[in-house]
């Protein structure tokens, strides 16, 4: 299948969401004010409606009754607001379920949120100097997108196959995808974003993923590398396979991460989980 | 004359859910306790089968000096801490540590050439220094490859179960 039969595909798997996709462009540009964010969701219904039915529930813990977008600006800030937005847009693409890497119903959202929690962690961490929190947020939540549509599409014989290439501990998964389809997750999925104008940090973040670029310029796929791993040891990763995920030395060097200091991020990236997961259980 | 057994109809299970960082015993026979996404992390079964006492124990990182703090709020996010308090927890319960057989699950390991991220061996290696020191040895365990790991216990006779991604459940 080529690129542009998968990127077909995914259009049907993965509905890109028109306010999403305005917010999503306004990360890009050098300055962003709140108010033009709020002012996009202001204008979808849909999505204020959602927004507030989240608020209020039971999970999220607060004591008043959130009933309008004003209101819960004041009750969880902007930046919640933020995130739980982007969560709401993808949410139910995500929460499918995912056959060809056995992954139930809702798993491979809870992974995407736990992954954007820990951009956010690495961000935080003073090992990065670089692009805006939402911006990395954005890129963790959707840099495995592409698992969606490839994973759908995989027929049983080919999962065998690729399963059999990983467990054998020869190749890592996303390079079994390589090998069997010609292409990758990371591929699909920055070629889906790039067809929704979303900005080039955040396509180079999810295309780069699993091989991260730190020279000439250290870019935001570092970010998105150091996330995945941190979500899989803060709360494991859904799927075969799925700790087939090789590190990339360079990264880790160049960073400074000891196994001290990993533990730490481990830690930091455990609470951070733990409060999305808390934010978004309402989904 | 006795029923058939296929009449006899049991009683819905009662399951205790561990978190991540979290313990649960318990002397419910009726009860299973499960933990879900064991990765890198362990999962540390114990069980007396005289007594039908258990527990379960999930644990993230090896060693609570690196956030004592944290060690105080979550001791069963780390092996040095959750171990001790599974024990007690379970003796606590009537349990006999002459008894309890221990059964390990989890310790996926990344592929990582400097091993810097290898945690899962380093949980491992931990509990077993810790279980060394206090005279227990491991009864079995599936510990290390790539697989994402559910296990459960039957309180009713300590027998665990794993399941992985794309696998039928075995007996552990
Ligand atoms: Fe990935």
């Amino acid at each position: 299948m080529t690129a542009a039969e998968w990127i077909a595909k995914a259009r049907g798997v993965v509905p890109s969401s028109e306010s999403a996709n305005r917010i999503l462009g306004l990360l890009g540009r050098p300055s962003v004010s709140n108010d033009e964010i709020v002012k996009v969701i202001r204008c979808d219904g849909v999505l204020t409606a959602k927004v507030l039915q989240v608020c209020n529930s039971p999970l999220m813990g607060l004591r008043q009754r959130v009933a309008s977008l004003d209101q819960a600006l004041l009750a969880i800030g902007h930046r919640e607001v933020f995130r739980l937005v982007m969560a709401i847009s993808y949410s139910a693409a995500m929460s499918a379920p995912i056959p060809g890497f056995a992954m139930a119903a809702k798993e491979f959202l809870r992974q995407s949120l736990a992954t954007a929690a820990a951009a956010e962690v690495v961000m935080e961490s003073g090992l990065w100097k670089g692009e805006e929190t939402p911006m990395a947020f954005t890129a963790g939540l959707l840099q495995d997108i592409g698992e969606l549509v490839i994973g759908g599409a995989l027929t049983m014989e080919m999962v065998a196959r690729m399963r059999a290439r990983v467990e054998s501990g020869e190749c890592s998964r996303i390079e079994a995808e390589r090998e069997m389809l010609g292409t990758d997750h990371a591929e699909v999925g920055a070629n889906l974003l790039k067809s929704w104008n979303v900005p080039e940090e955040i396509v180079e973040a999810v295309a780069n993923h699993h091989q991260p670029v730190l020279t000439p310029v250290t870019q935001l796929s570092v970010v998105t590398h150091l996330a995945d791993c941190l979500a899989h040891l803060a709360g494991g990763a859904p799927g075969w396979g799925s700790y087939a995920v090789r590190v990339c030395t360079p990264v880790v060097e160049a960073m400074g991460i000891d196994s001290e200091r990993l533990d730490g991020l481990v830690i930091a990236t455990r609470t951070s989980i733990e409060r999305m997961e808390r934010f978004t259980g309402g989904l | 004359m006795p029923a058939p057994k296929s009449w006899v109809i049991a009683p819905p299970k009662k399951t205790l859910v561990v978190g991540v960082a979290d313990m649960t015993a318990s002397n419910d026979p009726g009860a299973e306790l499960v933990t879900y996404s064991l990765g890198s992390c362990l999962g540390i079964a114990i069980y007396d089968p005289v007594k039908k006492v258990g527990g379960l124990l999930h644990v993230m990182l090896p060693t609570s000096t690196i956030d004592p703090d944290k060690a105080v709020r979550s001791p069963f996010m780390f092996v040095d801490t959750g171990v001790p308090r599974l024990f007690r927890a379970v003796s606590g319960l009537g349990g006999d540590s002459n008894r309890f057989v221990v059964k390990v699950a989890g310790g996926a390991k990344m592929m990582d050439a400097k091993d810097i991220f290898s945690i899962g061996h380093r949980n491992d290696q931990k509990l077993k220094e810790i279980l060394d020191r206090a005279g227990y040895t491991v009864h079995v365990r599936d510990v290390g490859g790539l697989a994402y790991r559910t296990m459960r216990m039957s309180m009713a006779n300590g027998q665990v179960t794993i399941q992985s991604p794309g696998n039928p459940p075995y007996t552990l």
